[in-house]
């Protein structure tokens, strides 16, 4: 065999070495992983279920309502994460903060994020038109959600119920129940800027969200707890609500590993 | 996360269909033969839930629905699940306002209906069981109940001519053990489907309600009557637990019993709507005799308690007039499903006494 020949054979045994190695690499998924887990409190207090001495109006001292959160339910769709990359999901995901003993956030993870550079979250609050479906959600676990036809169908996109004590001193209920009313929709889209990262192959990084829930009743617009408490048939309260919780309700915090700690 | 559901597929050898139920394999079963899977697919209702430690067979149903009416697992020999569980009242127990045991001892709360409980989430009125191979292991030794051992319902059950054959086709083990009895009882239990009322055929352009039962149906699916979020539509019941302002404090506390949260105090769980009309009297301890009775009480707002449920109009009531109670209470009607209760499938195997 010629020197030439031995040359050409130890670069084909080389190659034959070095590409599959190659081909390895690239065949390795370009993804990472973000949980978006979402928190709650009240104003500047934390979050506690069922307990009754929130104010509704802190801004407003002579107002004197407080009330509790005794359920909260909602749906989070349509949840979009883009910046230098993008990433897409249309699951339907149902949050129960209420129906659980402690730790009261839901996380949302998402194991096939590819991986790049990201700075904003756009979900939709509730479910759009398109989605909102009679049937279309897995029973009976979400037939506690369902909205009748007869007041505009699909799902509820929120219940937020509890008690309140008016002036009187009357310990009263509300039941903030949101969704498509016979004359529209009220579904919203929240986007949320946050310091930007870069999502590595392999790992991951957690986005926190957190739901101010008494900025539903108090920004842009005040809203007082109606009596009789029903309002899924109202379309001005449901129009306020939606203002409001496209306004100011979810802010995004700084994204950080899980591994993060101060 | 949630999927839209997948219907159910697999090599199902038996196929219910509405109305009523069709058994398309029949016949004795060869030994060795194994048994013969059964989906059971409802027009209007999601795929049953799949329960992959408990599959459905014909001869697992066949041998469940013997067990049920037996009085064979009862201490005295005098009662049956069957007893309690009549399918002419939809699976209660009639006019009783609480259940009775063989010793003649009132139990504390209404006998549930057994009606699409495949679809069950918890059983029992504090949900207290998670599945119905659970909630069957119970009345069997509860001494206010049928109040026999599981140790002497096994032996009395391999001792008996028939069953431990009926045990091996189904189970392929001729052992009856109270685990294999209270998977064939729940096997049948899930059976027991019910979706074919006037409503359902309204629903499918098969017939016409009438203008009662149509201004009921309003009444029940809008905030005026409010029925709906604890018996939304499809299955009747959202599956919650709620302190529906029946009482100002609790003798019986419910779902806190399970939970041990004191915001659980006094909640018991939504029942199906479905076949309401057969299964008098109402709530949780047989209070109300009549569904005019439980339709008054919503409606006049009930009582106040530190966890009564935000639903509850209390002090303010729902302020229906009594033409619309009575048109709630037409449309509640249209709920029943006569085939349901008259189903040859869901009865007795056994010749009447």
């Amino acid at each position: 065999m010629s020197r030439h020949i031995r040359t050409l054979v130890l670069v084909a045994v080389l190659a034959g070495l070095i590409v599959p190695l190659g081909c390895g690499d690239s065949n390795t998924p370009q993804i990472g992983r973000i949980d978006v887990i979402f928190t709650y409190k009240v104003g500047a207090a934390p979050f506690f279920p069922e307990s009754l001495n929130y104010f509704l109006h802190p801004e407003d001292p002579s107002d004197g309502v407080v009330f509790s959160i005794d359920t909260l339910k909602y749906y989070v769709s349509r949840l979009r994460i883009t910046g230098g990359s993008s990433f897409a999901s249309d699951l339907i995901h149902r949050m129960d903060v209420t129906n659980q003993s402690s730790a009261y956030e839901n996380v949302l993870s998402f194991t096939s994020v590819p991986a790049g550079n990201y700075k904003e979250i756009t979900f939709t609050f509730g479910l759009d038109d398109e989605q909102n479906v009679a049937g279309a959600l897995l029973s009976p676990d979400n037939d506690d959600m369902i909205w009748p036809e007869q007041m505009g169908d699909g799902y509820h996109y929120m219940k937020m119920e509890g008690r309140w004590i008016d002036a009187a001193g009357d310990t009263l209920t509300y039941l903030t129940h949101t969704g498509r009313t016979l004359q529209g929709s009220y579904f919203f889209t929240v986007t949320l800027p946050f310091a930007q990262f870069d999502l590595g192959v392999g790992k991951t990084m957690r986005i926190p969200i957190n739901m101010d829930i008494l900025q539903w009743y108090n920004n842009p617009n005040k809203y007082d707890f109606p009596t009789p408490p029903a309002i899924m048939g109202d379309d001005a309260r449901q129009a306020v609500i939606q203002e409001n919780g496209k306004n100011a309700v979810f802010i995004a915090g700084t994204p950080i590993p899980p591994d993060f700690e101060n | 996360m949630i999927r839209n559901p997948s219907r159910a597929t697999g090599p199902a050898l038996i196929i219910a269909l509405l109305p009523g139920l069709f058994w398309a394999c029949g016949g004795s079963t060869e030994p060795g033969t194994p048994p013969e899977p059964v989906t059971i697919v409802v027009p209007g209702f999601p795929p049953m839930p799949e329960t992959p430690d408990n599959p459905l067979t014909r001869q697992g149903i066949e041998l469940g629905r013997r067990l049920f009416y037996d009085p064979i697992l009862s201490g005295d020999h005098t009662q049956s699940c069957g007893s309690c569980h009549a399918p002419e009242f939809a699976f209660t127990d009639h006019g009783k306002r609480v259940s009775v045991g063989i010793d003649d001892i009132e139990g504390t709360r209404s006998t549930p209906a057994i009606i699409n409980a495949a679809w069950s989430v918890d059983l029992f009125w504090d949900g207290r069981a998670e599945d119905l191979e659970e909630q069957a292991m119970g009345p069997v030794p509860n001494p206010i109940e049928m109040h026999l051992e599981w140790e002497e319902a096994e032996r009395r059950l391999q001792a008996h001519a028939e069953y431990p054959a009926m045990f091996q086709a189904a189970f392929g083990t001729d052992k009856a053990t109270a685990g294999l009895t209270v998977k064939a009882i729940a096997q049948f239990e899930r059976t027991l489907v019910s979706g074919n009322s006037r409503y359902d055929r309204w629903k499918r352009g098969l017939l016409e309600l009438g203008s009662s039962e149509l201004r009921g149906m309003t009444l029940f699916f809008t905030e005026r009557g409010d029925c709906f979020h604890c018996h939304p539509d499809g299955f009747f019941t959202d599956q919650l637990y709620h302190n529906t302002g029946l009482d100002a404090s609790f003798e019986d506390i419910g779902r806190e019993e399970v939970t041990g949260h004191a915001f659980d105090r006094g909640k018991f769980k939504s029942p199906t709507l479905r076949n309401i009309a057969f299964t008098a009297p109402y709530m949780h301890d047989g209070r109300f005799d009549t569904l005019e009775d439980a339709v008054k009480h919503y409606n006049n707002g009930g009582v106040g308690s530190p966890n009564v449920d935000p639903l509850i109009r209390v002090g303010t009531g729902l302020g229906l007039d009594p033409q619309d109670v009575l048109d709630i209470v037409a449309f509640l009607h249209a709920l029943s499903d006569s085939s349901f209760i008259t189903n040859p499938d869901f009865a007795s195997p056994f010749p009447a006494p």
